[in-house]
């Protein structure tokens, strides 16, 4: 076999796995990274971004035009949970994750009262490439460039635009943040809607790639608690990126030469050990110096 | 020069819970003029001024900024109309530059080029602020930190800045330097100054006047004849 197409499929897999990953926890690493809430319907808000697509997919609108809706209806969902309840349980860890959970509960078993057990797929856009023997799908290409150009863009919200820095400010100290004049109950709820969109958006982006169903969530939970854990929330961007990218690096050629159910097992070792090996995770680590 | 009244309080009360911690307070700062709040630790000189910024409820009487009513109003809305603090343990954010610390004082000023004229003022005053822009604030020392808190909320353009313990776990030399500062800007900014502190150095060499604080209650007014005696100022401060 050649070495080449080897390699670029190797590439492809890992890049696509930690894709995936960024995606799954890109919403998740705004509100547990930023504002320290354990959101257990995460997956839940997720597969209502899903559901947004599929539905208007139906409908007869083209795709990727749903996708700005799944980002509206998430920020929608998002306003109206913290203004129900998150912003009562701010310094309550324990009762927002206990509450965040029977809302997921709630939102899965309305779906499947509502839609039923399953919503019509969506046909995966685009077709493939074959090169070197192996077969690339091309909308998984997208989904690296839309992992990519999403991480940017909240890199250049939080860095570099005011609502960023407020918002990193309030996170950092709500009451510091309010002598400085800035409203921090709109902070937080701005937040919060923010980090719920993105879930939304990612589930909609995802959404072509499995089987809608009202407890889908499930499936993306637990790599993006993963994902934010072991990147920590010293610095969310590099951490997801760090700990997208190392996950990624492990589960890939592991997957490839031992299959899909080792390549999971060796992402769960690989999270363990780096937890054990960085308890404050990946983003503390100093690469050039200072952060 | 004919002063006016910047900020005025009547018999402010406030606390934590049921515990009532400041009882009756009416203090009056004119424009222009650095007032001490001083008195030993305890005494409710920090929640007296977190009263009158909003962080804590006033149980009972009024707080006026420029005859207006302010009282339990939230703290963003007192500080959008001209009340600038200093907290006591500076309050920075560590995981923010300096430069994202000035930037977030000044959005209080909608106006770009007053906002660079503070910032040159600010970078004048603190040269080392300067020189530290793009570092992040956790790495600053306490000195440098302190500086910071005092540039972020001068960023703002406020009409009267409250300084909560800014000589607290700073270097004596860098005390001075911060008395110095804040002598400078007050000719250069026409402010009004709240600086509560218990250095009785940097209170006799900045404060025109002062409240000695004992149990929550303001217990005597120290002229500035009084407050240059070094020994006076030390028995109110318990030193």
């Amino acid at each position: 076999m050649e070495i080449a197409p080897l390699i670029i499929s190797l590439v492809y897999q890992a890049l696509t796995a930690g894709a995936f990953l960024v995606l799954c926890s890109i919403g998740l690493m705004i509100v547990l990274g930023m504002m320290n809430i354990i959101n257990l319907a995460h997956g839940e808000i997720m597969m209502i971004g899903a559901y947004v697509a599929s539905l208007l997919v139906t409908e007869g609108l083209p795709f990727f035009l749903t996708l700005p809706f799944c980002f509206l209806v998430g920020v929608l969902v998002g306003l109206v949970i913290e203004f129900l309840f998150i912003r009562y349980l701010y310094s309550r860890i324990l009762s927002a994750l206990v509450l965040t959970w029977g809302l997921g509960l709630i939102i899965a078993q309305g779906a499947l009262l509502i839609y039923g057990p399953f919503l019509p797929s969506i046909k995966i856009p685009f077709g493939s490439i074959e090169y070197g023997g192996f077969t690339y799908s091309i909308y998984q290409l997208f989904l690296i460039f839309v992992a990519a150009l999403l991480v940017a863009l909240i890199y250049f919200i939080l860095q570099k635009t005011e609502l960023g820095l407020k918002a990193r400010a309030t996170m950092q100290n709500p009451e510091i943040a309010s002598t400085i004049g800035i409203n921090r109950k709109k902070m937080f709820s701005i937040t919060f809607a923010f980090g719920a969109g993105l879930a939304a958006l990612a589930g909609g982006v995802l959404a072509p790639t499995t089987t809608i169903a009202p407890f889908m969530g499930t499936q993306f939970v637990a790599p993006a608690f993963i994902t934010v854990v072991v990147g920590g929330a010293t610095n969310i961007i590099t951490g997801t990126l760090y700990s997208a990218g190392s996950l990624a690096a492990i589960r890939t050629p592991i997957g490839m030469y031992l299959g899909s159910f080792a390549g999971t097992v060796g992402l769960f070792f690989a999270a363990l050990i780096l937890i054990r090996l960085y308890p404050n995770g990946l983003a503390s680590i100093r690469l050039f110096g200072r952060r | 020069m004919n002063q006016s009244s910047v900020l005025t309080t009547q018999d402010v009360c406030s606390g934590y819970g049921t515990a009532t911690v400041v009882r009756d307070i009416s203090v009056d700062i004119l424009t222009n003029e650095i007032v001490g709040i001083i008195g030993r630790n305890g005494v409710g000189k920090s929640t007296f001024v977190k009263t009158l910024i909003g962080l804590i409820r006033a149980s009972n009487g009024k707080v006026t900024l420029f005859g207006n009513d302010i009282t339990n109003l939230q703290p963003e809305l007192i500080a959008r109309k001209g009340v600038g603090y200093v907290p006591q343990g500076r309050g920075i954010f560590p995981g923010m530059t300096v430069n994202e610390h000035l930037l977030l004082g000044g959005y209080l000023q909608r106006d770009s080029k007053k906002r660079s004229k503070f910032n040159k003022l600010i970078f004048d005053l603190f040269p080392i602020l300067h020189e530290r822009r793009s570092q992040m604030a956790g790495s600053l020392s306490g000195g440098q930190q302190e500086m910071l808190a005092i540039g972020r909320a001068l960023a703002g353009g406020p009409e009267i800045l409250i300084l909560d313990e800014p000589s607290e776990g700073v270097q004596p030399n860098i005390v001075g330097q911060i008395g110095e500062a804040i002598l400078n800007f007050r000719k250069q900014l026409n402010l009004s100054i709240i600086l509560i502190d218990q250095n009785a150095s940097l209170i006799s060499n900045t404060v025109d006047r002062a409240y000695a604080v004992e149990k929550g209650s303001v217990v005597a007014m120290l002229d500035s004849d009084a407050v240059r005696d070094e020994e006076k100022l030390s028995k109110v401060l318990s030193i």
